[in-house]
Parts: C-alpha cells; sequence; structure tokens
C-alpha cells in the first residue's frame, strides 16, 4: 500500500512538473527577448523598420512563395523571423509552389501573378506583390550563366510594402474607353484585361473605366490615365484633354498597337515621342513570327532596370524618341527626360512596306530602319526643380509600341512585370523607405589541394587518432 | 556540496575510463572532422560569412550524429550502477538522489564538451587560412552563440539519456531507447519544421526542432523562447529521473 501511495505520488509530482514546465514555456513565448550576437548585423533590423513595427495595430500576413532551394530562402527566412519577433501583427504563411500546388493555384487566382520566387503583403484587403528584384540586387559575372546576388534587399521591400499598406491609400487608375480600346472588365481569354486587372488590384492599384465627354474630364482622383490600345481615332478635343490633364502633372500609360491611326501623334510628337506607321521585325527572337522576344532593356531606368525576364510583344510598332542622322537623341526641352526602356536586337528592322504581299524583308531602299530599334519610352517633364521653392510633381508618361502583351492571352514571360513596373513608375511607387541594401559579404578560402589533403590527414587521422591513443593508453593501464 | 563534487569527480574519472569513451570520441572526431573538410571544399569556392559556422555547428552531419553519440554516453550512467548493485548501495548512504542525477548529469556534460573540442582546432584553422582583407571571419558572436546552442541542446540530450539510464538495468535497452527517442523526434521535428503544409504543425516543429535551432544559434540569434524551452525540458526530464531513482529507494 505504501509503494502505492509513494509510486502515485511520484506520477503526480512528475505530471505537475509538467504543467510546470509547459506553463514556463508559455510565459516565455508571450514574452520573447531576442538578441543577435554575431558582428554581421546581416539581418538585424534597422530603426527606421522596428519603428514602423512598433506601430503597427493591424494583422499584416505575408505570403512567400519560395522553394527551399531558391537562393534566397534562407534570407527571407531569417529576416522575417526578426520581423515576427519585433510585432504580434506580422503573420508569415510560406507556400513552396512545386509542392502546394492546390494552395499555389488558389494564390494564383486571387493574387493574378504566377506565384513563384515572390512575395504577397497583404493587409486590411489591400496587398503588394514584391519580386525577387526587388528583394535581391543581382549581378552578372563573366562565366556564369546566372547572376549572382550582391546585395539583400529585403528589409527595405518588406517594409517599404508594410508602410504603403499602412497608410491605406489604393490609387485609383483610369482606363480610357470608347475607342475600341482592352477593358478591365474583359474576360476574353485573347483580348481581355481581366488578368491584368487582377494583378494590379493585387498590387494595391484600383482600376476604373474612363469616358470622356465635354461634361466628363479626367476625375480629380485619377492617379494615372491609361489609354490601352485604341483602334479608332480620338477627336481633337479628347486629345487636347489628355494633354492638359498630362501637363498638370498628371501621369499617362500608352499602348499603342501597330498600324492604327489614334489622333494622339501630334501630341505624343510634342512630349518627345516619335511614332512612325511600321511594324517592328526579329526574325532571331521570335517563335511564330508575329512574336517579338526583348531581351535588351536600359538598366538605368527604374522602370527597366529590374526586369530580368523576357518581354514577348505582339506585333510591336517603334515608339523612339527624336534622333538626328546619328542616332543621337535630340535634346528639345531641357526639363524633360526621355528614357528608351527597352529594344530590340541588332538584326531587327522596323517594316514600314506593310501592303506587300511578300514575306517581310528588310530593304535599305525604302523607310525601313535597321535595329536595334526602341519599343517602349519613359518620359518625365518638370522634375528638375532645384531652382523653385515650392515642389511640383513632375508630368510622366510611358509610352509601349504594343498593347496586347498584357491582354489575357499573352500575359507570359516578364509582360506583366512591365507593365506593373510602368504603373509603379508612374505612381511614384518606386520610392522605397531609406534603408541600406546589406552586400553579401563572402570569403574564398585560397586553398591547393597539397593543403587541403594535408587539413584531410589532420582532421581525420591526426584528431581521431588522438582518441584511439588516449584509448589504448587507458585501457593498456586497466590491464595492468 | 561536497557530496556532490565527489560524485562528479567519480563521474568524471569513470567516463575517461571507460573504453566506449573512446570508441564514441573516436567516431564523432571523424564524423565532425569530416565535415570540416567537406566545409573547407566548399569555401575554395567562396561562400557567405556565416556559412562557416553554420556549416560546423548547425551541419545535416551534426545534427544527426549527436542524437548518436550522447546514448551511447548516457547509456551506462545509471543501467550499469543498477546491474552492478551499486546504485542500491549508494542509496543507502546518506547521498541525495537529486545530487547523484545533477553529478551524473555534469559529467556526461563535461564529456560531451570534450567531444566538441576539435571545433576550437576547426575554427583557429579558418583564422589562419582566412584572406587578410576579410575582416571578422569566423564572427565572433556567432561562434559564442553556436556553443551556447551546444550546450543547451547537449544538456537536453543528456537529460533524455540519463532519463532512459534510469528506466532499465541493461545499457543495451537504455541506448537504445534513448537513440529511438533521440533520433527519431530530431527526425520528425526537423521534417514537420521544413516540410509540413499544416502552418500550426510548422510552428510546433520549428519551436522544438533543434537543427532549426541550431541554423539560428549559429548565426549568433539566442532567442529566450528557445533557451527557457531547452532548460525546462531539460530539467523535467532530471527531474522525472530523480524520480524515478527515489523510487527504488522507498
Amino acid at each position: 500500500m505504501k509503494r502505492y501511495v509513494t509510486s502515485m505520488k511520484a506520477i503526480i509530482a512528475v505530471f505537475l512538473a509538467l504543467i510546470l514546465s509547459l506553463l514556463v514555456g508559455v510565459a516565455a513565448l508571450r514574452n520573447p527577448y531576442r538578441i543577435d550576437l554575431s558582428t554581421r548585423n546581416f539581418y538585424r533590423l534597422s530603426n527606421r523598420t522596428i519603428q514602423l513595427l512598433e506601430q503597427l495595430d493591424r494583422d499584416v500576413r505575408i505570403t512567400v512563395f519560395f522553394q527551399e532551394e531558391d537562393f534566397l530562402f534562407d534570407d527571407i527566412d531569417n529576416l522575417l523571423e526578426e520581423y515576427e519577433y519585433r510585432s504580434r501583427y506580422i503573420e508569415v504563411d510560406w507556400v513552396d509552389p512545386m509542392r502546394d500546388v492546390a494552395e499555389t493555384e488558389k494564390l494564383a487566382s486571387k493574387f493574378g501573378v504566377k506565384p513563384s520566387q515572390l512575395v504577397v503583403v497583404e493587409m486590411d484587403g489591400r496587398s503588394q506583390v514584391l519580386h525577387m528584384s526587388d528583394l535581391a540586387v543581382m549581378q552578372s559575372v563573366p562565366g556564369r550563366d546566372e547572376p549572382i546576388m550582391t546585395a539583400f534587399k529585403g528589409e527595405q521591400a518588406f517594409s517599404s510594402a508594410i508602410q504603403k499598406l499602412s497608410e491605406g491609400k489604393t490609387p485609383v487608375v483610369y482606363f480610357l474607353l470608347g475607342h475600341g480600346e482592352h477593358r478591365l472588365g474583359d474576360f476574353d481569354p485573347q483580348v481581355g484585361y481581366s488578368d491584368i486587372a487582377t494583378a494590379m488590384l493585387s498590387d494595391n492599384i484600383q482600376g476604373e473605366d474612363l469616358i470622356l465627354s465635354s461634361e466628363q474630364g479626367i476625375p480629380e482622383n485619377a492617379a494615372a490615365v491609361v489609354i490601352a490600345g485604341p483602334t479608332q481615332k480620338m477627336s481633337a478635343t479628347e486629345v487636347a484633354m489628355i494633354e492638359d490633364y498630362l501637363s498638370r502633372s498628371g501621369r499617362l500609360f500608352v499602348l499603342l498597337d501597330a498600324l492604327v491611326d489614334t489622333g494622339m501623334e501630334g501630341m505624343l510628337r510634342r512630349w518627345g515621342v516619335v511614332l512612325h506607321n511600321d511594324i517592328v521585325i526579329d526574325m532571331e527572337n521570335t517563335l511564330r513570327g508575329e512574336d517579338v522576344h526583348i531581351r535588351r532593356f536600359n538598366p538605368d531606368h527604374q522602370i527597366s532596370g529590374t526586369m530580368g525576364a523576357i518581354v514577348q510583344f505582339i506585333l510591336p510598332r517603334s515608339v523612339e524618341p527624336p534622333l538626328d542622322e546619328n542616332g543621337m537623341l535630340i535634346v528639345e526641352d531641357e526639363l524633360q527626360l526621355i528614357d528608351p526602356l527597352c529594344s530590340t536586337s541588332e538584326k531587327s528592322w522596323a517594316e514600314t512596306q506593310l501592303s506587300d504581299s511578300a514575306p517581310p524583308k528588310y530593304d535599305p531602299d525604302t523607310a525601313d530602319r535597321l535595329g536595334p530599334i526602341f519599343l517602349g519610352l519613359a518620359v518625365e517633364r518638370g522634375a528638375a526643380q532645384d531652382q523653385l521653392d515650392v515642389q511640383i510633381d513632375p508630368s510622366r508618361m510611358v509610352v509601349i509600341g504594343d498593347s496586347d502583351f498584357v491582354s489575357n492571352g499573352n500575359m507570359v514571360l516578364g509582360n506583366s512585370r512591365l507593365f506593373m513596373n510602368s504603373m509603379n513608375w508612374l505612381l511614384d511607387r518606386d520610392e522605397k523607405l531609406p534603408i541600406a541594401p546589406k552586400p553579401v559579404e563572402k570569403v574564398r578560402l585560397g586553398l591547393t589541394m597539397g593543403q587541403l589533403r594535408m587539413m584531410g590527414w589532420i582532421n581525420l587521422a591526426a584528431i581521431p587518432g588522438i582518441a584511439v591513443g588516449l584509448g589504448l593508453l587507458i585501457w593498456s593501464r586497466r590491464r595492468k | 556540496m561536497s557530496v556532490f563534487l565527489s560524485l562528479f569527480k567519480k563521474e568524471f574519472r569513470t567516463s575517461f575510463l571507460s573504453p566506449i569513451a573512446y570508441v564514441v570520441m573516436f567516431f564523432f572526431w571523424v564524423l565532425s572532422g569530416g565535415n570540416f573538410i567537406w566545409l573547407l571544399q566548399q569555401m575554395t569556392s567562396g561562400k557567405s560569412l556565416m556559412f562557416a559556422t553554420q556549416g560546423i555547428f548547425g551541419g545535416m552531419v551534426l545534427t544527426f550524429a549527436v542524437p548518436f553519440v550522447v546514448p551511447l554516453i548516457t547509456m551506462r550512467l545509471f543501467a550499469e550502477e543498477r546491474k552492478l548493485g551499486t546504485l542500491e548501495a549508494l542509496l543507502t548512504t546518506s547521498v541525495r538522489v537529486p545530487e547523484l542525477v545533477l553529478a551524473k548529469f555534469a559529467g556526461a556534460l563535461v564529456f560531451y564538451a570534450v567531444l566538441w573540442l576539435p571545433v576550437l582546432v576547426y575554427l583557429f584553422t579558418l583564422v589562419r587560412l582566412c584572406p587578410q582583407e576579410v575582416v571578422g571571419f569566423p564572427d565572433g558572436g556567432a561562434i559564442w552563440s553556436a556553443f551556447v546552442g551546444v550546450f543547451l541542446i547537449g544538456a537536453l540530450y543528456i537529460a533524455v539519456g540519463l532519463c532512459m539510464s534510469a528506466m532499465t538495468s541493461n545499457q543495451i535497452v537504455a541506448a537504445i531507447a534513448s537513440f529511438a527517442l533521440l533520433f527519431g523526434s530530431t527526425l520528425v521535428l526537423t521534417f514537420m519544421a521544413s516540410s509540413s503544409q499544416s502552418s500550426s504543425v510548422q510552428v510546433l516543429g520549428q519551436y522544438y526542432s533543434s537543427y532549426v535551432h541550431m541554423l539560428d544559434f549559429s548565426r549568433g540569434i539566442l532567442d529566450s523562447r528557445i533557451i527557457v524551452m531547452y532548460l525546462c525540458n531539460s530539467a523535467w526530464f532530471l527531474f522525472v529521473t530523480t524520480r524515478l531513482i527515489e523510487a527504488k529507494r522507498v
């Protein structure tokens, strides 16, 4: 009986100790304290981010679409651990695009993106998509196919996204209708723009339809206006309204198809955009003949500098800045910046003999122009205001020589990326918090094969040999 | 205290007089040496500064070698004494059971620390091989933090092994039970932490997986939640061991 009572007491004591141990663990979970002893500070959050997270009062869900094999996986994981520690409102979900297929498809339709190697930050129903180029500075290295990461800018990307979402503003972008343009609400699998509408919404941009009339001008709340592939000519009044909007610090995104007279040619020329009646052909960068794959991007512009993926245009037209006979840019306005965004290869040409039934061929005796041909321009006017006391937002315009590249049937490769980068530049969303990217420091040990072999002998024979020697010594002593 | 010191000295001496200790030592040093050679080979092609500490302390080889090695250290602690009948004799003296358990625990922990001594040679090698223009390699803060991790994980594993040894008089049974528990849990928790599709299971895995913890420790992170978890669990297993031995006294 005494033994039974003692056993019961022991079991109860063990059980109570377990509960106590769990309670202490829970208390520690509720009051965490974390320090980073490393001298590299690679994942240590800046004061700016800590302040931002301390002020956070709403849930932020961060969904990471990365595989464990991706080179950024550990960096993102370690950094987001610090975010989770700093704020209880941060919740991180990991989705492996290859393994969690059902979840990936569900989220792909929700965000309107191909969820691979990207991070989606959500707050209050709004979201922002962060791509690989938002998280890492990549650099091409001679002799290597893949570019290497030279700096990690995850903190800048995550904190900037959280700050923008917590500000609660959703920019409204108007898509002009009435001239055969693509419509955001069109779900046609080929020409509709519903997929890009979803992508915009997932990046916290609201798209609205706009029909211009004498009563209805461009709304005051328009963060930008998009003219996506008009097939009919606009009236002079409409063009004047658009130019008036643009000149008052407006933001305009124009996507123009070949062989269409839109009525905007004169206005665009005044803003430094030269249009030709041509179709750009690049036989070395095409699959079907009508498509042109773009691999050359202007690395110095915010739109094109982080592309990193091929863009596929469909029968594009040239969009060029004013150039002299030597191909040099003619500066018509000191306060205007014109930057080409992308161009075709040297083997391409702008075909102007469009009525020929014969297969297209470069003809130097005609107005055909040899590549590289520019297919997109970014124009900014009024940016340099150092001499003024007041800050006036510049006018910005992006013109692309194709509108089909983001239609539902063609949104492949880096197409949506080019569109969204352009949109973000137009909306001034390229601005990030002033958090410096963390450079990736590497160490390379200069070991010869001989030295490595010697290390092998020391570590695999000499050191374990000490254990063997000591063991034999003890064994012989014990025998005595 | 003097009783504890006497018991500790005895445990310490016994640890190093056992032939199995040197087999364990040899096995562990070959494994860690091989791991270090692999690390050196990797670093000849250029790796991040953090790679070295994570490779030495947080590599897969050692994560799964420790659960294999610790049962070999702890299997004899109580099982051998029970088999030889010396435990009963010891319990008839004025020795308090917690002192006895702690002395055996501390003795095993010191032997476990000795197993990690070659790491000092590895770190010295890295310092000597490091190009002069690279400053702060290997990372001193991360090394200290990694040693804290090694100590905490070792403490928990030894406490588990001690508990298993107190349950049986057969060393082999004690070793197999400890190995099954430690190796199995490491495997399952690592899988839960990295591959589970359920976020709650993943969180549970991340909270208990020593592999995940060692990666954090070896990059300089000290987290009170994890430290408390190891201390509480170690203490609980030591408490269970104490109760098991006290049950023998009755």
